[in-house]
């Protein structure tokens, strides 16, 4: 009687699986096309282009891909080509709020050069590395592009706790848009993260986290993101013609500068 | 546990610690009525004393081992006590530097006040002691953590080695933070600049 009880256990789980799998893509792009509809009325996309192409990628992926669904090797072929773009979306939309707020930083060519060549490299190494030395019977190309994926996750971490501890140490104002959307990355590659370390350590073990974590995280990023667009941001930033030059950047960078530099002197 | 899932695990704490911080805990911008009560009396010269090579290098000669042990053990609690208030008194007045530096920020830096440059001038040291005194208060807490009170007496780390830390003398930047502050705080009124005075 246990094992019928158990096995009748199993099989709800696995049913209830099934019906939250397909559930779920479907209230993600619902959600991914509301964002894109509020960000269209409050006139966001010219001021959040990559975070917006983000958004309009990942949604137009999951139609499109949904419609494949029923040719196997089509579908195959088209998550394949599709992925690698989405992992370079995200981490530029994740970097385009970081560069937001951090923006005069940007102005030093060091700053310029090593910030993304690190992310690159990283990603680099962690694809390359797959790439050479795939396990057995698995493609080569799509373990790279897994690697760099996870890799990629490790980086929007990085990136999501720098910006939060730069924030909370420089006591830099609340940004809510900025804020929330490196929020919103931050949950969902910790979503992938620990996804990826439960398989690669457990195998399929916990087969029911492995594949539920990753999208439920991603859902609670779509409601940040969604909670960030509908909110109205009291003052914003500065109009437009009331922007500072590069000139008034430099100062206040150079200012910025004139701290860090006080400590490697002395230090 | 390992490394593959300690990682992520890791990355997860620091980042919802981040985040927690900084949701949880906005910065709210201070005017100067309500720096005042929240500063806390800090003592400078008690601050230089402890720290005094001179007063250590008798307590590590003219004491027993024993007492030795238990006086510096004393002094370590009180030295992180003062490091605490420095952090503290530095944050509140970051806070407060902030709201003034925000409508200057993108001014010209020839054509500056002089009130806007001791502005300028107060946020950068108010910053430094803040990189000061995370870098102290984590010696302290690693003295603490390992009692190193009870060493042998030579081990026993001496407090002379704080007052430089990342390259910041505390006692002068911190009397010098007193002073702009005061300088500052003396644009709003004699009793504001009397007040806090007293109060830092």
């Amino acid at each position: 009687m246990q094992l019928v009880g158990g096995s009748y256990n199993l099989g709800h789980l696995y049913a209830l699986m099934d019906s939250l799998g397909s559930f779920l893509p479907w209230l993600s792009a619902a959600m991914q096309i509301w964002i894109l509809a509020v960000m269209w009325r409050r006139s966001l996309f010219a001021r959040f282009p990559l975070f917006a192409a983000y958004i309009a990628f990942v949604t137009l992926r999951a139609i499109v891909g949904s419609l494949f669904l029923s040719h196997q090797e089509l579908y195959f072929f088209f998550y394949w080509t599709t992925a690698p773009l989405e992992v370079a979306l995200t981490l530029l939309a994740a970097h385009e709020s970081f560069m937001k707020v951090f923006g005069n930083f940007y102005l030093l060519w060091w700053f310029r050069f090593l910030f993304p060549s690190a992310i690159i490299t990283a990603l680099t190494y962690s694809g390359c590395n797959a790439y050479i030395h795939p396990p057995v019977n698995a493609n080569p190309v799509g373990m790279a592009i897994i690697s760099a994926q996870m890799a990629s996750q490790y980086v929007i971490l990085g990136i999501s706790v720098l910006f939060f501890s730069l924030i909370k140490f420089l006591n830099i104002r609340w940004k809510v848009y900025e804020y929330r959307f490196v929020l919103g990355f931050g949950i969902s590659a910790l979503g992938m993260a620990f996804a990826g370390a439960l398989r690669s350590e457990f195998g399929t073990k916990f087969t029911f986290l492995n594949e539920m974590l990753p999208p439920v995280a991603y859902l609670i990023a779509l409601l940040v993101w969604l909670s960030a667009v509908r909110e109205t941001e009291v003052q914003a930033g500065p109009a437009l013609d009331d922007r500072p030059s590069p000139r008034e950047l430099m100062q206040e960078l150079r200012y910025h500068l004139r701290i860090v530099r006080t400590f490697l002197k002395k230090g | 546990m390992s490394i593959t899932l300690f990682l992520p695990f890791l990355f997860g704490v620091v980042f919802f610690v981040a985040v927690a911080r900084t949701a949880f805990n906005r910065p709210r911008r201070r005017k100067i009525d309500s720096v005042i009560p929240f500063v806390r009396k800090l003592d400078v010269s008690e601050l230089e004393v402890l720290m005094d090579a001179g007063e250590e290098w008798s307590l590590r000669h003219f004491l027993t081992e024993d007492a030795f042990r238990l006086a510096q053990h004393e002094r370590i609690r009180l030295v992180g006590e003062y490091l605490r208030r420095v952090a503290h008194n530095a944050s509140v007045i970051q806070l407060w530097m902030s709201g003034e530096y925000e409508p200057i920020k993108h001014k010209d830096r020839d054509k500056l006040s002089e009130k806007e440059a001791l502005i300028l001038e107060l946020l950068q040291i108010a910053t430094e002691l803040r990189i000061y005194s995370m870098g102290a208060l984590l010696k302290v807490w690693f003295w603490k953590m390992f009692r190193v009170d009870r060493w042998p007496a030579r081990l026993v780390p001496g407090l002379t080695d704080l007052r430089v830390t990342c390259g910041v003398n505390v006692c002068d930047k911190y009397r010098q933070l007193t002073q702009i502050a005061s300088a500052l705080s003396g644009t709003y009124g004699q009793s504001c600049q009397e007040k806090l005075l007293s109060a830092l």
